[in-house]
């Protein structure tokens, strides 16, 4: 064998090319196919110097990465950050970019811009044509180190020989990770299509109260102007209402005033301007959203496309899309909890009071056995002021306020009572929602008469509970990529934390008490809810029905393990927080 | 197993020979034409699987020759790859509405017009249902 030379395959191949590239050293496919020939035989410096006559001319995404595998490879992270970011503007759904991206993003922070393409990850048909790419890379990767390993044995094992091997051992091993790292690419686009479709959802939401608002409003303003038109055109003092028989015109439910004695008349009759209502067809509901198909004419063109139906660039968003709703991050336990969902969800996205929230079943029944006479209920708009003088005793004496001011604000029922023991009002917990000008809380007395006073969601009942919790939470903490992890009751309090992020508790009980609330729209009893995203990953799941955890994860942290994690620690929670949960 | 037959129909020589490189070695029967006129010839004398075409191929439409030249074989089978420079939407959108399977962009590394290759040849092996 002495005197014969051996080559590979590949090694022909670049001897071809070289002789091409000095017939031709500005002809760009030869240049190109020159780099990346080198490249994958493992001549990283004939590869960048080819790649970066390519890239003089033209910004060609395949070059920029292997630009930028090579800065990494020699440590310049900065320099590989910028040649990505010269990628993704040629190529931002390019699948072997992201994949590359995301392993830099493990050790180096990433710019914004970057980061957000990351979490628009890429299409299913960029996805199946990398998935070819790769495989073919990985079978020349394997044809060639078998061919350099025969050739190592037939040249008694020459050490030049050895080294490409091993390298060529690297370069497989390269092929099979981004291979597996595919499906994450998948995972992301879904979720980031999943979140967008939640985000529109919220959207509509938001616009559909604004609307409901808005009309509320106008209908005041307009009872308003026909009362001071009807004053105005009835200018005898005996027909003016004096203040007794005002304080007897009531606000009913639906928005309308009414007067149960039927002595004063009334100033605007519902029929003439019915309440909202939901049908309106006005007020787009969230199952009317159609999701748009932004991807299709929303992402760059990539620089090659195959246009077969199967590969076809719209086409192959709409299972993308279609899966928003099956893998959906909400995981909803079935139960038949769920299948009553659609009309919980109406109820409680359109009746404020119902957002109340219930500590137990048996309550939520009370409550919905209580809802017709709720439904009754009124409240004069101007209240007597008759029962102030009871509230006053038990205020703390060092506070010295007027009546007048101390009446109102018990009476309307602020979020933080001055004093748990001052009235019944205020031993319930803090309303979970805002709620709007016309609704007026009726007297806890007179909803619920029977009723048990509540427990105050005060640090105190979960003192002796703490070291408990605190141990659960740190076994929690200990999954990989946690970190934080906070024990919150619906209403935002904050029961124990492990937390390393700074997140201020305030957001936390913000976040909360909104997620739930709103979560709860969609059905009965949510399980968990899923925010995977670039630099990692939020899961609120519920141990009671009066307590959630939120657990915080940076990048590494995925919703499988978590999950996994959680599931075993979450009946020692509920265990633990069984007294609290049943007092509550 | 009867190799597959690919028409390289591209007027620049260089870019011609670097494809040639690109594909040897795969067990493909690689042809090659300067213009329009040869590849016309080429495909009724050998009527390939798949015609790797310029889109400014010398003398004819490329989108108009794709058309001919789907008409030698069963559209299902043969495909044609569009080899373009960087193409306006506009023009992207004429391409799109052609008869043309597939476009792969200039300057393209030999696993990307590799790997369109393989599903372009991949989607003739499936049944015409599908």
């Amino acid at each position: 064998m002495r005197g014969v030379k051996h080559k590979t395959t590949l090694e022909l191949k670049l001897d071809k090319l070289r002789l091409i590239c000095e017939k031709a050293p500005d002809n760009s496919v030869g240049l190109l196919a020159l780099a990346e020939t080198a490249f994958r035989r493992g001549l990283r410096l004939e590869a960048l110097e080819a790649y970066q006559k390519v890239l003089r001319h033209e910004s060609v995404a395949e070059a920029h990465l292997c630009m930028a595998q090579m800065y990494l490879h020699h440590g310049l992270a900065q320099e590989a950050i910028a040649e990505l970011r010269a990628l993704f503007q040629v190529d931002p759904i390019y699948p072997e970019a992201h994949v590359f991206a995301r392993q830099l993003q493990q050790n180096h922070a990433l710019p914004d811009d970057m980061s957000a393409v990351l979490a628009r990850g890429c299409g299913a048909e960029e996805l199946a044509l990398a998935r070819v790419r790769l495989s073919i890379a990985r079978m020349l990767v394997l044809n060639e180190g078998q061919q350099l390993a025969a050739i190592q044995d037939a040249q008694s094992g020459d050490p030049t020989y050895g080294f490409y091997v091993g390298e060529t051992r690297k370069r497989l091993a390269y092929c099979e990770q981004v291979l597996s790292q595919l499906g994450t690419l998948e995972d992301a686009r879904r979720t980031y299509l999943s979140d967008q479709e939640r985000q529109r959802q919220i959207e509509a939401e938001r616009e559909r109260e604004r609307v409901e608002r808005e009309r509320a409003e106008a209908e005041r303003s307009e009872q308003e102007r026909l009362a001071a038109e009807a004053a105005a055109l009835n200018p005898v003092p005996e027909l003016a209402p004096d203040p007794v028989e005002a304080a007897s015109v009531e606000l009913t439910p639906d928005g309308s005033l009414s007067d149960p004695s039927g002595e004063v008349p009334l100033l605007h009759d519902s029929a003439e301007t019915p309440a909202p209502e939901l049908a309106d067809p006005l007020i787009s509901e969230p199952n009317d959203l159609v999701p748009a198909a932004e991807d299709a004419g929303g992402e760059p063109a990539s620089d090659h496309a195959v246009f077969s139906p199967s590969l076809e660039m719209e086409e192959s968003h709409t299972p993308a899309l279609s899966l928003n709703t099956e893998s959906a991050s909400l995981d909803f336990h079935p139960s038949s909890e769920v299948e009553e969902a659609a009309p919980a969800a109406a109820s409680l996205w359109d009746d404020p009071v119902a957002t109340t929230t219930f500590s137990s079943a048996e309550e939520a029944e009370a409550e919905a056995a209580l809802r017709p006479e709720t439904a009754e209920l009124s409240l004069s708009l101007t209240p007597s002021l008759d029962d102030v003088p009871e509230l006053q005793p038990v205020l703390p004496p060092v506070i010295d306020l007027p009546a007048e001011q101390v009446a109102p604000s018990l009476e309307l029922g602020s979020p933080e009572p001055p004093s748990v023991e001052a009235a019944p009002a205020a031993e319930l917990p803090p309303p979970a929602v805002e709620l709007p000008p016309p609704v007026v809380e009726s007297p806890p007395a007179a909803v619920e008469p029977a009723a048990p006073p509540k427990a105050a969601f005060s640090d105190e009942l979960y003192a002796a509970l703490l070291p408990t919790l605190e141990g659960l939470l740190a076994t929690l903490a200990k999954t990989r990529g946690v970190s934080s992890v906070f024990l919150v009751t619906r209403h935002g309090h904050a029961v124990a934390l492990n937390a390393r992020d700074e997140v201020a508790p305030a957001r936390i009980s913000e976040f909360v008490t909104e997620t739930v609330t709103f979560l709860e729209g969609f059905a009965a009893s949510p399980q968990y809810w899923v925010l995977e995203c670039a630099g990692g990953i939020v899961v609120l799941q519920a141990v009671d029905n009066v307590h959630f955890l939120l657990t915080i994860g940076q990048t590494g942290a995925n919703f499988g393990a978590l999950r996994y994690t959680m599931d075993r620690v979450r009946p020692s929670f509920a265990q633990a927080l069984a007294p609290v949960t049943a007092a509550l | 197993m009867t190799p597959k037959r690919i028409l390289v129909a591209e007027d620049n020589a260089i870019n011609s020979e670097v494809i040639s490189v690109m594909l040897e070695d795969f067990g493909f029967e690689l042809l090659t034409a300067g213009d329009a006129e040869t590849a016309r010839q080429t495909a009724q004398d050998a009527p390939p699987d798949l015609v790797l075409l310029d889109l400014g191929l010398t003398g004819a439409d490329a989108l108009e020759l794709c058309d001919e030249l789907k008409r030698l074989r069963a559209p299902a089978r043969l495909s044609v790859v569009l080899m373009t420079n960087n193409l306006s939407e506009e023009e992207l959108a004429t391409v799109k509405a052609s008869s043309v399977d597939a476009q792969v962009n200039r300057p393209f590394s030999p696993l990307g017009l590799l790997a369109i290759v393989h599903e372009c040849l991949q989607r003739q092996q499936q049944p015409a249902a599908s």
